[in-house]
């Protein structure tokens, strides 16, 4: 089975997420900020990662240079999570290293199809 | 579509998650509003900024249409602020509190009937006026304070017209060097936010059942040590006694330590009623034109959920009296060589097994002639009555039913019904509360409270046959009786302690027993408020932990007695109200002199 980290400061985004993906057999481990990511990525492995943008502590952005900066998580799959339409603010995620983006609000379908393809793909 | 990949059940767990998470968001947020318009720290602007872009988010996914997009303009608004382009003032914070409170009912709405009928139109419409209005209100701001010139100010809005990337206002006037960046951020006040305490959301209901269940344990507790010293005594230096004799005591220790430890879990800061009071205050000066500079010392002391919630109203109430009757306009103010604004103080603090708020302000004080005047006219009491007491003991009438001293009755307080609702909500709680004062000066409520209501510690005292718990939190003093101890005055049984003279109350005649008058015995001296009484006693057992049962629908309003107790042999025993006993004394002692 493989794991999948949701960071999201909502606890309602993150119970729907977690529900989406258990029923399809993923297992869920949760954090709060990227902070708090960062720290349970020091126990828990993760296949892949979503993570919303907008954050108190360290957002998405701060987040994912961050975790490229480890070598063991260089190409971990990672979905960001946004509103934004900030075509700037898309292209230094992109440069940051995020795989995807996901709009919210969350279309159930969409994120089981794309969290499905990026680990087909690294397989 | 979430239809098969999220269920039913699920979903409906999704929206309860949601109705908790954005309840507590609303909570914080409508608290902090009340802070950046004093001080617009970055991280709080920010905090309040996600709060609400949160709520947007997962109101909007989970289809509550109205509330997402209220919260989708608040969010607008909110977001000038972050950026500088707002100044969060009176105006802009009135309107987003009136938008928080609106959201705040759709979601109660939302919880209780699952949908949101809630006409939001007028919000709204305030909110954009905002967003719009505002374009201006920066470009004015910088000419006022001469950073731009006017024709820099009409340029840069043309330009702002044109631009592809719709920027905004303040950007622009960066881009074009106009001012720095710097200047534009005008207000930077680095204040470092608590981090958030790890916290799993528990239903009250299962605390109380572990409550309860604690609770027996102490009770089961008892009894095995009324055992054990009926096992000593028989069985004199024997092994199997000893033995025993350890398992009681550790027992005991691992009770005791069970029942800190339950009821730590059900303390809650008492922030959650504290931060209330920013806005309470903000709102009355308001309405009153008056002018207050709040203190509040001591939020994070901890005390038992119920007792929060029961706090609330009573403590609303006291805030309200204070600033009504209590603080004077500006103008009296300073004819009293006061400071124009006045001071309004909360504290709160733990002594002993107590948790003591007091509640300052430095504003017109108790007028004693006034309450006196109005004891008299209300038939309250007689003249000579009046004539012995104490100023504090005037003072602390004012708790007394039906007596209001304000001369003008305003919306908020002064209906007369009012600071003995206070009393007798406060004494619910096992709790105490006293005033002290001093004349055009201030005046200090000082409120004392238990850390739980469950369990406390009593003194197990013996009348005539049968047995009473005293709470121990009033017993100040024991002293053994003997003959002429007791004097009679005025038909009126008294003891003096060290010059002063207290009154004393036979149990044994307020409930009726066979009073037979013994001089020996214990007199226990109680502290409730500002009185101190003396209670005839025959015997005295001991000190012990009770667990307080309420004494059920039938019994429930026996004045005088708070609750029973189950001992460790078995038997209930009836816990004294202290405060309805002084009461109730003060009453028979008025009829036996009529």
């Amino acid at each position: 089975m493989q794991t999948i980290l949701v960071i999201d400061d909502s606890s309602t985004i993150r119970k729907l997420l977690s529900y989406i993906l258990r029923r399809k057999d993923f297992l869920v481990a949760e954090a709060e900020d990227g902070l708090d990511a960062m720290e349970k990525l020091s126990h828990v492995q993760a296949d892949l990662i979503i993570v919303d943008l907008n954050m108190p502590n360290m957002d998405g952005l701060e987040f994912v240079k961050n975790l490229r900066n480890n070598y063991y998580y260089i190409d971990t799959p990672v979905i960001m999570l946004t509103t934004t339409k900030d075509e700037n603010l898309r292209r230094d995620a992109f440069q940051a290293g995020v795989n995807m983006f996901l709009n919210k609000p969350v279309q159930p379908d969409v994120l089981l199809f794309k969290v499905e393809s990026l680990l087909k793909g690294g397989e | 579509m979430e239809g098969q990949i999220v269920e039913k059940d699920e979903m409906q767990e999704i929206v309860a998650e949601f109705i908790a998470e954005s309840s507590e968001l609303m909570e914080n947020v409508i608290q902090d509003i009340v802070v950046i318009e004093e001080n617009p720290d970055e991280e709080v602007v920010n905090s309040i900024f996600r709060a609400v872009h949160t709520i947007k988010g997962t109101s909007s996914f989970l289809g509550f249409a109205t509330l997402s997009n209220l919260a989708h303009k608040g969010e607008d608004v909110l977001g000038m602020i972050r950026k500088k382009e707002m100044l969060p003032d009176r105006e802009v914070t009135d309107v987003l509190l009136e938008s928080f409170d609106l959201m705040k009912q759709l979601i109660d709405d939302i919880k209780e009937k699952g949908t949101e009928a809630r006409e939001t139109g007028s919000t709204i419409e305030k909110l954009e006026r905002l967003t719009k209005a505002d374009r201006k209100k920066i470009g004015e701001i910088l000419v006022e304070e001469e950073a731009i010139k006017i024709d820099e100010l009409v340029n840069a809005l043309r330009k702002q017209k044109d631009d592809p990337q719709e920027k905004k206002l303040g950007e622009i006037i960066v881009d074009e060097k106009l001012v720095t960046e710097g200047q534009l951020k005008g207000f930077l006040s680095k204040q470092k936010t608590q981090k958030e305490e790890q916290t799993i959301r528990i239903d009250v209901r299962k605390l109380d059942e572990l409550m309860n269940l604690v609770g027996e344990l102490v009770l089961g507790k008892n009894r095995l040590i009324l055992v054990n010293s009926i096992i000593k005594k028989d069985l004199n230096n024997n092994s199997t006694a000893d033995s025993f004799a350890d398992v009681t005591n550790y027992l005991e220790s691992i009770t005791n330590e069970l029942q800190l430890s339950v009821m730590k879990a059900r303390l809650v800061p008492i922030s959650k009623l504290f931060n209330k009071v920013p806005r309470l205050v903000r709102d009355l000066c308001g309405e009153s034109k008056k002018e207050i500079d709040l203190h509040i010392e001591g939020e994070n002391t901890e005390l038992d959920r119920s007792l929060i919630e029961a706090l609330h109203d009573p403590l609303v109430h006291i805030i309200r009296n204070s600033l009504d009757h209590g603080v004077e306009m500006p103008e009296d103010r300073k004819k009293r060589g006061k400071q124009g604004k006045g001071i309004l103080s909360m504290k709160a603090y733990n002594e002993g097994n107590h948790i003591i708020i007091e509640i300052y302000d430095d504003g017109n004080g108790i007028h004693l002639q006034a309450v006196k005047d109005k004891v008299r006219e209300k038939g309250l009491m007689t003249d000579s009555e009046l004539n012995v007491m104490t100023p504090k003991e005037v003072m602390n009438l004012i708790f007394i039913p039906g007596l209001s001293t304000a001369k003008k009755l305003s919306s908020v307080s002064g209906r007369g019904v009012g600071m003995d609702v206070v009393k007798t909500n406060i004494e619910k709680m096992n709790g105490q509360v006293y005033v002290d004062s001093v004349e055009g000066q201030w005046t200090r409520l000082i409120i004392k409270l238990p850390l739980t209501l469950a369990i406390m510690r009593a003194l197990i005292v013996k009348v005539a046959e049968d047995l009473f718990a005293i709470p121990l939190s009033t017993v100040i003093e024991l002293v053994k009786s003997r003959e002429g101890l007791v004097k009679s005055i005025d038909k009126n049984d008294v003891l003096v302690l060290r010059d002063k003279v207290i009154p004393v109350i036979d149990l044994g005649k307020i409930y009726s027993f066979d009073a037979h008058e013994e001089s020996d015995g214990y007199i226990v001296i109680c502290i409730i408020g500002e009185k101190t009484i003396g209670i005839r006693i025959h015997s005295v057992i001991g000190q012990e932990e009770v667990v307080i049962k309420p004494l059920g629908e039938f019994l429930g309003n026996i004045n005088g007695v708070g609750g029973a107790t189950i001992r460790g042999d078995g038997k209930v025993i009836l816990i004294l109200d202290m405060p309805a006993v002084v009461a109730n004394f003060g009453h028979q002692k008025r009829l036996l002199n009529n």
